[in-house]
């Protein structure tokens, strides 16, 4: 365990970023919700590996249930947007499977997400001021789209901007985004800072029925790939054809925000009970 | 079939009909994309650094490699010195292969030295190793509510850390090898 004082200093830190987060948040007009961890129909990307639970739920016979653990809490936060809430936000816990402890992955970690009535330039321009009021700088976060970004397989891409907002990604790495008018791209951003991902936005896609056939094109993704595949979230795809659009909601990295305000470059370094410590078994020196 | 996640620094890889030993890596879990290692390596033959994504699934082949724990005992003109505990055998290793992790030598750390064909080609650190404060100055009252107060602090091997304000002189503290920053206090 940390020393109180470290533990005093780590908490010191993410009550900063936290509580610039709530004023910022509260002086837009948003209002903070709370999301469920434990979810029947997690996040069916392929590329994400929720983490499943089952247990007994007597209801009121005993009935086994399988479920997992939230990737993000996006859909419960598009189920709130479907009964007519327009600024929200949270910042709650999510997990993930097979997470490399690295210094900037923890399988658990804090995420910031939101949603607001805004299109796609204007929810990037609402990400980038919200970021840089957090870290107290004036960043201009270029725009720099995905085609000229010199992307590579991995997704990362090589640039010379130390801060960034990658753009237009491919119409088929963003499933739960709008295309843009043309089709051929998604309007998808990410915001990348030192080298690594901050956050996440897209402007949403709000037609059930779209939503549903690219959800069962990730279950059949899933399956290709011997992954568990999970059920679709049926009261979502209803919920989307409800919400007025348009809508950009974006995920945060709560703890790589903290990393950034204090310049610390490993995620065990800000966290109370680094993941490190916790899953690898390793005894440091 | 060892794969990218298995990398360490001084793990020897073969590829493109060359071997390259790990200078550096991180692993990238990208939100929505599929994971890799973003590694920089040397190549034996030509010195020369590349930079190079692997993806997570990738097939590799590692050379083979001998890994040592050792301890540091002293530097010279010739280059850094460590001894094997269990045979007292002793090695001089270059001082371009240490690099800058000179700084973090100190008497009697273990460190592991990878050695392929006989040669020492890399040194692996802790990731964390623990330092005594030999200097630093005493905490002045001030802003201590934004949480990023730091001071330098120097280490018994002459290390120079940005320390939080509560650290004294004679504290003990972990610091991260990767990024040379200050991550707790020992309690003792």
């Amino acid at each position: 365990m940390l020393s109180k004082d470290d533990i005093e200093r780590r908490l010191t830190m993410w009550r900063t970023v936290e509580d610039a987060l709530h004023v910022f948040f509260s002086a837009h007009g948003f209002t903070q919700v709370r999301t469920p961890l434990l979810v029947r129909y997690p996040d069916l990307s392929v590329n994400l590996d929720p983490m499943q639970v089952r247990f007994d739920c007597f209801a009121p016979k005993k009935i086994p249930v399988e479920a997992a653990l939230i990737t993000s809490p996006e859909f419960s936060m598009k189920k709130l947007l479907g009964v007519g809430m327009e600024k929200i936000y949270t910042i709650t816990s999510v997990f993930r499977g097979t997470e490399a402890l690295a210094p900037h992955n923890s399988p658990e970690f804090s995420m910031l997400e939101w949603y607001h009535p805004a299109g796609y330039e204007q929810g990037m321009q609402f990400a980038r001021e919200l970021v840089n009021d957090v870290l107290k700088c004036q960043n201009r976060w270029p725009i720099i789209a995905h085609a000229d970004a010199n992307v590579d397989e991995h997704g990362d891409p090589h640039i010379d901007e130390q801060r960034f907002i990658l753009a237009d990604y491919p119409a088929d790495q963003a499933a739960l985004a709008r295309l843009s008018k043309d089709g051929k791209t998604a309007e998808r951003f990410e915001l990348f800072a030192d080298g690594f991902e901050l956050a996440n936005g897209y402007c949403e896609l709000l037609d059930g029925a779209e939503q549903k056939k690219r959800f069962a094109y990730e279950q059949w993704q899933r399956k290709q790939k011997g992954k568990p595949v999970f059920g679709i979230d049926e009261e979502l795809v209803e919920a989307l054809d409800r919400i007025d659009g348009p809508v950009t909601g974006v995920a945060l990295g709560v703890d790589r925000l903290v990393m950034l305000k204090y310049g610390v470059g490993d995620i065990n370094d800000v966290q109370l009970f680094p993941a490190q410590e916790l899953w690898s078994g390793e005894v440091m020196e | 079939m060892p794969s990218p996640n298995d990398i360490r620094k001084g793990t020897v890889i073969s590829r493109d009909g060359g071997l390259y030993v790990v200078v550096d890596f991180q692993r990238v879990s990208p939100g929505k994309g599929s994971s890799f290692v973003r590694t920089k390596m040397k190549s034996l033959a030509t010195g020369k650094v590349k930079e190079e994504n692997l993806k997570a699934s990738e097939n590799m082949e590692f050379a083979d490699v001998l890994n040592k724990n050792m301890q540091y005992i002293f530097s010279d003109a010739t280059g850094h010195t460590f001894m094997d505990g269990m045979t007292y055998e002793q090695v001089a290793i270059d001082k371009d292969v240490v690099g800058d992790d000179v700084k973090y030598l100190k008497e009697g750390l273990e460190v592991i030295v990878v050695t392929h064909d006989g040669k020492p080609i890399a040194l692996d650190l802790p990731g964390k190793i623990e330092y005594t404060v030999k200097h630093t100055e005493p905490a002045v009252k001030g802003d201590t509510v934004s949480g990023n107060v730091t001071k330098e602090a120097t280490m018994d091997n002459d290390l120079i850390v940005r320390v939080p304000i509560f650290i004294k002189i004679g504290d003990v503290i972990r610091v991260n090898t990767q990024t040379g920053e200050y991550t707790e206090r020992i309690n003792r």
